[in-house]
Protein backbone atom coordinates (compact mmCIF):
# COMPACT_ATOMS: atom_id res chain seq x y z
CA UNK A 1 0.00 0.00 0.00
CA UNK A 2 1.08 3.29 -1.06
CA UNK A 3 1.97 5.48 2.19
CA UNK A 4 1.80 9.22 2.33
CA UNK A 5 2.42 12.05 3.97
CA UNK A 6 0.82 15.31 3.89
CA UNK A 7 2.35 18.32 6.24
CA UNK A 8 0.35 21.65 6.40
CA UNK A 9 1.19 24.60 8.90
CA UNK A 10 -2.18 24.57 9.38
CA UNK A 11 -4.94 21.81 10.60
CA UNK A 12 -6.84 21.00 7.34
CA UNK A 13 -10.67 20.96 7.32
CA UNK A 14 -12.20 17.76 6.51
CA UNK A 15 -13.15 18.90 3.22
CA UNK A 16 -9.48 20.54 2.02
CA UNK A 17 -8.43 16.37 3.41
CA UNK A 18 -11.52 15.01 0.79
CA UNK A 19 -9.79 17.11 -1.80
CA UNK A 20 -6.36 16.57 -0.99
CA UNK A 21 -6.88 12.38 -0.59
CA UNK A 22 -8.98 12.45 -3.82
CA UNK A 23 -6.45 14.30 -6.21
CA UNK A 24 -3.72 11.65 -4.58
CA UNK A 25 -5.72 9.12 -5.23
CA UNK A 26 -6.28 10.14 -8.78
CA UNK A 27 -2.45 11.02 -8.77
CA UNK A 28 -1.21 7.13 -8.41
CA UNK A 29 -3.92 5.34 -8.92
CA UNK A 30 -4.44 3.89 -5.82
CA UNK A 31 -7.94 4.36 -4.87
CA UNK A 32 -7.62 3.17 -1.43
CA UNK A 33 -4.95 5.28 -0.52
CA UNK A 34 -5.15 7.18 3.21
CA UNK A 35 -2.40 10.13 3.83
CA UNK A 36 -1.30 11.29 7.25
CA UNK A 37 -2.20 14.52 7.39
CA UNK A 38 0.29 16.06 9.66
CA UNK A 39 0.32 20.02 11.41
CA UNK A 40 3.97 21.51 11.24
CA UNK A 41 4.21 25.07 12.04
CA UNK A 42 7.80 25.02 10.90
CA UNK A 43 6.60 24.40 6.99
CA UNK A 44 5.38 28.23 7.64
CA UNK A 45 3.07 28.00 4.60
CA UNK A 46 2.23 26.08 1.67
CA UNK A 47 1.68 22.24 1.67
CA UNK A 48 4.49 19.19 1.65
CA UNK A 49 3.41 15.64 0.28
CA UNK A 50 5.98 12.37 0.53
CA UNK A 51 5.14 9.74 -1.39
CA UNK A 52 6.91 6.20 -0.36
CA UNK A 53 9.93 7.79 -1.08
CA UNK A 54 9.00 10.81 -3.74
CA UNK A 55 8.84 13.91 -1.61
CA UNK A 56 6.62 16.92 -3.19
CA UNK A 57 7.70 19.63 -1.87
CA UNK A 58 5.57 23.52 -2.03
CA UNK A 59 5.84 24.66 1.25
CA UNK A 60 7.23 28.75 2.20
CA UNK A 61 9.71 27.14 4.08
CA UNK A 62 11.08 24.89 1.24
CA UNK A 63 11.42 28.52 -0.71
CA UNK A 64 13.09 30.11 2.44
CA UNK A 65 15.65 27.32 2.23
CA UNK A 66 16.01 27.95 -1.57
CA UNK A 67 16.73 31.25 -1.07
CA UNK A 68 19.16 31.07 1.80
CA UNK A 69 20.81 28.39 0.03
CA UNK A 70 21.35 30.29 -3.21
CA UNK A 71 22.42 33.61 -1.24
CA UNK A 72 24.65 31.45 0.84
CA UNK A 73 26.37 30.16 -2.40
CA UNK A 74 27.07 33.78 -3.38
CA UNK A 75 29.04 34.20 -0.62
CA UNK B 1 195.86 66.11 21.38
CA UNK B 2 196.52 62.63 20.06
CA UNK B 3 194.12 60.08 18.21
CA UNK B 4 194.02 56.56 19.62
CA UNK B 5 192.72 54.15 17.17
CA UNK B 6 192.67 51.25 19.42
CA UNK B 7 190.18 53.63 22.11
CA UNK B 8 188.07 54.24 18.61
CA UNK B 9 187.79 50.94 17.70
CA UNK B 10 187.12 49.80 21.21
CA UNK B 11 184.33 52.81 21.06
CA UNK B 12 183.12 51.66 17.85
CA UNK B 13 182.58 48.17 19.04
CA UNK B 14 181.11 49.33 22.55
CA UNK B 15 179.08 51.65 20.45
CA UNK B 16 177.64 48.79 17.93
CA UNK B 17 177.51 46.34 21.01
CA UNK B 18 175.09 49.03 22.79
CA UNK B 19 173.10 49.51 19.82
CA UNK B 20 172.61 45.87 19.13
CA UNK B 21 171.60 45.17 22.89
CA UNK B 22 169.39 48.44 22.47
CA UNK B 23 167.91 47.16 18.88
CA UNK B 24 167.42 43.51 20.21
CA UNK B 25 166.05 43.97 23.52
CA UNK B 26 164.19 47.24 23.09
CA UNK B 27 163.69 47.99 19.47
CA UNK B 28 162.52 45.05 18.35
CA UNK B 29 159.77 44.93 21.27
CA UNK B 30 158.44 48.19 21.39
CA UNK B 31 157.54 47.31 17.40
CA UNK B 32 156.66 44.54 18.09
CA UNK B 33 154.03 45.99 20.47
CA UNK B 34 153.26 48.75 18.39
CA UNK B 35 152.78 46.59 15.23
CA UNK B 36 150.45 44.19 17.22
CA UNK B 37 148.78 47.15 19.10
CA UNK B 38 148.19 48.56 14.67
CA UNK B 39 146.64 44.88 13.84
CA UNK B 40 144.46 45.06 17.35
CA UNK B 41 142.86 48.43 16.27
CA UNK B 42 142.85 47.50 12.39
CA UNK B 43 140.97 44.22 13.77
CA UNK B 44 138.61 46.57 15.95
CA UNK B 45 138.05 48.71 12.79
CA UNK B 46 137.29 45.91 10.68
CA UNK B 47 134.84 44.30 13.40
CA UNK B 48 133.52 47.55 13.93
CA UNK B 49 132.81 48.16 10.31
CA UNK B 50 131.11 44.67 9.81
CA UNK B 51 128.77 45.57 12.72
CA UNK B 52 128.29 48.59 11.28
CA UNK B 53 127.14 46.82 8.19
CA UNK B 54 125.67 44.24 9.95
CA UNK B 55 123.43 46.78 11.99
CA UNK B 56 122.04 48.39 8.86
CA UNK B 57 121.38 44.96 7.58
CA UNK B 58 119.75 44.41 10.74
CA UNK B 59 117.94 48.39 10.27
CA UNK B 60 117.01 47.07 6.39
CA UNK B 61 115.56 43.55 7.05
CA UNK B 62 113.68 45.34 10.28
CA UNK B 63 112.45 48.28 7.65
CA UNK B 64 111.55 45.27 5.00
CA UNK B 65 109.76 42.87 7.36
CA UNK B 66 107.75 45.96 9.13
CA UNK B 67 106.55 47.09 5.20
CA UNK B 68 105.58 43.76 4.68
CA UNK B 69 103.92 43.71 7.78
CA UNK B 70 102.26 46.64 7.10
CA UNK B 71 101.12 45.72 3.47
CA UNK B 72 99.82 42.63 4.70
CA UNK B 73 98.21 44.21 7.49
CA UNK B 74 96.44 47.17 4.70
CA UNK B 75 95.49 43.61 2.44
CA UNK B 76 94.09 41.73 5.68
CA UNK B 77 92.00 44.89 6.49
CA UNK B 78 91.20 45.73 3.19
CA UNK B 79 90.11 42.43 2.47
CA UNK B 80 88.28 42.21 5.83
CA UNK B 81 86.02 45.75 4.90
CA UNK B 82 85.38 44.06 1.53
CA UNK B 83 84.20 40.71 2.98
CA UNK B 84 82.25 42.79 5.87
CA UNK B 85 80.75 45.51 2.76
CA UNK B 86 79.51 42.18 1.21
CA UNK B 87 78.01 40.56 4.42
CA UNK B 88 76.31 43.58 4.88
CA UNK B 89 74.77 43.83 1.20
CA UNK B 90 73.63 40.47 2.02
CA UNK B 91 72.17 40.61 4.95
CA UNK B 92 70.35 44.01 4.06
CA UNK B 93 69.16 41.99 0.69
CA UNK B 94 67.99 38.96 3.62
CA UNK B 95 66.18 41.68 5.27
CA UNK B 96 64.51 43.39 3.26
CA UNK B 97 63.25 40.11 1.24
CA UNK B 98 62.04 38.90 4.70
CA UNK B 99 60.56 42.07 5.36
CA UNK B 100 58.65 42.39 1.99
CA UNK B 101 58.06 38.63 3.36
CA UNK B 102 56.42 39.24 6.09
CA UNK B 103 54.50 42.16 5.36
CA UNK B 104 53.40 40.44 2.48
CA UNK B 105 52.06 37.30 4.60
CA UNK B 106 50.41 39.80 6.97
CA UNK B 107 48.57 41.69 4.02
CA UNK B 108 47.55 38.34 2.97
CA UNK B 109 46.40 37.03 6.54
CA UNK B 110 44.52 40.42 6.76
CA UNK B 111 42.76 40.31 4.03
CA UNK B 112 42.47 36.29 4.45
CA UNK B 113 40.27 38.00 7.68
CA UNK B 114 38.47 40.66 6.16
CA UNK B 115 36.81 38.11 3.31
CA UNK B 116 36.23 35.76 6.34
CA UNK B 117 34.90 38.51 8.23
CA UNK B 118 32.56 39.77 5.14
CA UNK B 119 31.37 36.17 4.57
CA UNK B 120 30.45 35.90 8.31
CA UNK B 121 28.46 38.95 8.67
CA UNK B 122 26.84 37.95 5.08
CA UNK B 123 25.93 34.88 6.22
CA UNK B 124 24.64 36.53 9.86
CA UNK B 125 22.69 38.83 7.69
CA UNK B 126 20.98 36.08 5.46
CA UNK B 127 20.51 34.04 8.53
CA UNK B 128 18.69 37.49 9.67
CA UNK B 129 16.84 38.26 6.62
CA UNK B 130 15.67 34.34 6.70
CA UNK B 131 14.58 34.92 10.37
CA UNK B 132 13.01 38.23 9.75
CA UNK B 133 10.85 36.89 6.52
CA UNK B 134 9.95 33.54 9.12
CA UNK B 135 8.38 35.48 11.52
CA UNK B 136 6.96 38.07 8.94
CA UNK B 137 5.19 35.21 7.37
CA UNK B 138 3.77 33.64 10.24
CA UNK B 139 1.96 37.08 11.20
CA UNK B 140 0.81 37.84 8.39
CA UNK B 141 -0.58 34.48 7.39
CA UNK B 142 -4.13 34.27 8.36
CA UNK B 143 -6.01 30.82 8.42
CA UNK B 144 -8.02 32.29 4.74
CA UNK B 145 -4.49 32.77 3.26
CA UNK B 146 -2.87 29.60 4.50
CA UNK B 147 -5.71 27.49 3.01
CA UNK B 148 -5.35 29.73 -0.41
CA UNK B 149 -1.83 29.08 -0.36
CA UNK B 150 -2.15 25.34 0.35
CA UNK B 151 -4.47 25.20 -2.28
CA UNK B 152 -2.50 26.81 -5.08
CA UNK B 153 0.86 24.59 -3.88
CA UNK B 154 -1.27 21.63 -4.36
CA UNK B 155 -2.59 22.34 -8.03
CA UNK B 156 1.37 23.05 -8.56
CA UNK B 157 2.46 20.11 -7.11
CA UNK B 158 -0.01 17.58 -8.84
CA UNK B 159 1.30 19.39 -12.29
CA UNK B 160 4.68 18.70 -11.12
CA UNK B 161 4.69 15.24 -10.18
Amino acid sequence: MTKVVVSTAIELSDKQRSVITAALAAKTGSPDIAPDFVTDPSVLGGIKVIIDSQELDGTLRARLDKVEHQLVSHL
Amino acid sequence: MEIQPLQILFQIINFSAVLGALTYFLYKPILKILEERANRIEEGQAAAEKALIGQNQVEDLKKQVKHKAEKEAAKILEDAQTAAQEKRSSLLAQAKTEALLEVERVRTSWNEEKQQSMQQMKLQFTEAVIATSEKVIGQSLDTKAHSKLIEQEFEQLLKVA
